[in-house]
């Protein structure tokens, strides 16, 4: 088997025993199957209340009442919640899957092994990059079922062919959303001397990423950003706003993917029931600029590891 | 030396260590960068709120028409206040986490630990003198902070806070404090529960992100009036006191959905913060004893756990046959 292959699948069963790592994945899991329910519990009780209010105002007088807004929303709605969940946690488990990867080969102090063997730095990156890819996809897939499960087992409206599609071109965008995230967690695992530094200076990024940009481009408060009704609210008017939108707003890839997860579940506030080639067509210029920054983070960890040195290290502090 | 002189000792130690430490310095610079954008992002956005009044304004009068129902933006400087909490709710959190992992880790990983130990010092003592210099730190980060608020909002908002605003702030400043001792204590007390570090800050950044993420999420996503864009009640054009009689139907869902957003100790700092600084509605422009009187509850539960997690933390120190061990 080339060696690649054989980092990549020591890569999986080695993340697979992790405890941490298991317990991430089983909160990030049990919160998928969480937001089915939570949506669920929501949306009847708010057709509850507005049958209460239409027998309120029919008892005021008013006839002209207009038809459940809840009726006129797509059922994929209904997973609104796990573009929140994929937001936070899923990109935060991302980061420890990236971290590990190198930290692990650090302290145990395999690495000054492997990198005396010129050929293995190439190879030793690859394995890595294609070991972190089948964690990611194996997470992403595993959520991605529990998503259509769950569609069947609580009484939802049925999700059609066409729904699943827009599922899985939301689960397939979401792996490229995390695997830029898993690249983040390696590249300082490998560029930053301490274990800690390691782990935060991905964190500080993550918080631009998802808080501080969309913020700025979008006017929103942090938890704001995080109600799926109004994520992809468009954001005030005025010369500075425009400004953030024309200089920052390519950057800011937290809030590409919400924007465009949105649109693919029939969530938007902008676009509601588009097709899934508008969507895609509309979105085309934010998924290309994802890739760029996986492209740009592969390089500079490629680079990282071929330049990599074995030093004396303090990884505690 | 007695005692207290060698708790101050340590305590000192920390204080000095924590602001020579990279890590620490990137996130409280970070923190101060987001809470200063935060003010100007709110500013900006009550600038063109204003601008769409005066617009549609002209419009209704250009075309005759009554413009009384047209109620204008009212500029009330504390609530430009909202990102900066909520940022101290997310950042200002993962500072206290480095902060309570830094002082376990270093010792832990220099072998420091062992030596001062074998010192006349007993365990108590170097927990406390960890604890105060760590205390001393946050309340001079959240002393930064908040003369850096009342600053920029005087700026930005182009007006001078009143008495009143300041001592609200002041009050918003003490709980904060409470509040970021709570996640100090947390990663404090996992770094020496757990033999691995790095498990021990992974754990934390979980806790983390449950309290002050997740929890008041799926509260504000449960909201029944979060469910359509605009809003439910809007698009049947219902007035808040026909709402309030409906939703008093569903008040076993609101309690639930409460009881559910009160299991994170971040919305107890958050309804308390909201409420000093009006940024509530509900509390905007009300008395501090009507304050006290609605939002003491949360006052308390933060304190509590403060108090339990520092406990717990001293305990685990005091008792734990073997504090490091190498993997």
């Amino acid at each position: 088997m080339p060696i690649i292959f054989t980092i990549a699948i020591q890569e999986v069963k080695v993340l697979f025993r992790e405890r941490v790592f298991f317990l991430l994945l089983a909160i990030f899991i049990l919160m998928t199957l969480a937001s089915s329910f939570i949506g669920l519990v929501a949306t009847t009780t708010t057709t509850s209340i507005y049958n209460a209010s239409v027998e309120f105002l029919h008892q005021a007088g008013t006839d002209n009442i207009p038809a459940n807004p809840l009726n006129a929303l797509p059922a994929l709605t209904n997973f609104r919640n796990v573009i929140v969940y994929i937001f936070l946690i899923g990109s935060l488990l991302a980061i420890v899957v990236g971290h590990r990867s190198f930290i692990r080969e650090r302290k145990s102090g395999a690495l000054p092994l492997l990198l005396t063997r010129p050929i293995l730095a190439e190879k030793l990156f690859f394995g890595k990059v294609l070991g972190i890819s089948l964690a990611l996809f194996a997470i992403i897939s595993a959520t991605f079922i529990v998503s259509v499960f769950s569609s069947l087992l609580l009484p939802f409206r049925h999700l059609v062919a066409s729904d699943i599609e827009r599922l899985f071109l939301f689960y397939a965008l979401s792996f490229f959303y995390l695997l830029f995230f898993a690249l983040v967690g390696l590249l300082f695992a490998i560029k930053t001397k301490s274990e800690s530094l390691a782990l935060f200076v991905p964190v500080c990024i993550w918080v631009g990423i998802s808080f501080v940009l969309p913020e700025l481009v979008s006017g929103q408060t942090p938890t704001a950003l995080l109600n799926p009704v109004t994520m992809d609210q468009v954001a005030p008017d005025g010369t500075f706003f425009a400004l953030m939108r024309t200089y920052l707003g390519p950057l800011s890839l937290g809030w590409h993917y919400t924007s465009f997860s949105s649109q693919l579940l029939n969530n938007s506030l902008q676009i509601t029931n588009a097709g899934i080639g508008s969507a895609l067509r509309d979105n085309s210029g934010k998924l290309f600029i994802l890739l760029i920054a996986i492209g740009v983070c592969l390089s500079l960890c490629f680079y990282s590891i071929r330049n990599y040195t074995i030093q004396e290290e303090n990884i505690y502090e | 030396m007695n005692n207290f002189a060698k708790i101050f000792t340590v305590a000192k130690k920390e204080y000095a260590d924590a602001l020579k430490n990279r890590v620490f310095l990137v996130f409280l610079f970070f923190l101060l960068f987001l809470i200063g954008v935060s003010i100007i992002v709110a500013a900006f956005d009550f600038q063109g709120k204003v601008a769409v009044y005066q617009n549609a304004l002209l419009k209704l009068r250009q075309s005759g028409q009554v413009v009384e129902n047209l109620s204008e933006p009212q500029f009330f400087p504390l609530q430009l206040l909202r990102g900066a909490i909520e940022y101290l709710e997310i950042i200002g959190a993962i500072l206290a986490i480095v902060l309570g992992y830094l002082s376990i880790a270093k010792e832990k990983g220099n072998n420091t630990l062992q030596l001062i130990l074998t010192r006349p010092i007993s365990r108590f003592s170097v927990y406390l003198g960890k604890f105060l210099g760590n205390a001393l730190l946050i309340i001079s980060v959240s002393g930064i902070v908040f003369v850096g608020i009342t600053l920029v909002v005087d700026i930005v908002g182009k007006t001078m806070l009143t008495g009143s605003q300041l001592y609200r702030i002041f009050l918003t400043f003490i709980f904060t404090i409470i509040y970021l001792l709570i996640f100090f204590s947390i990663s404090t007390l996992l770094s020496i529960l757990l033999k691995s570090l790095p498990n021990a800050l992974i754990i934390s950044f979980v806790i983390w992100i449950l309290f002050v993420l997740i929890i008041p999420q799926i509260g504000d996503t449960m909201d029944p009036d979060n469910q359509v864009p605009g809003g439910l009640f809007n698009s049947l054009h219902m007035v808040k006191a026909d709402q309030t009689a409906i939703l008093a139907k569903f008040s076993h869902y609101e309690k639930m959905r409460d009881n559910l957003e009160q299991t994170s100790l971040t919305k107890h700092y958050e309804r308390l913060a909201f409420a000093f600084l009006g940024i509530k509605d509900t509390y905007n422009g009300k008395s501090l004893e009507f304050i006290f009187s609605e939002r003491a509850i949360d006052g308390w539960w933060i304190s509590l756990a403060s108090l339990l997690f520092g406990v717990f933390g001293a305990v685990i120190f005091v008792k734990k046959r073997v504090l490091w061990k190498e993997e």
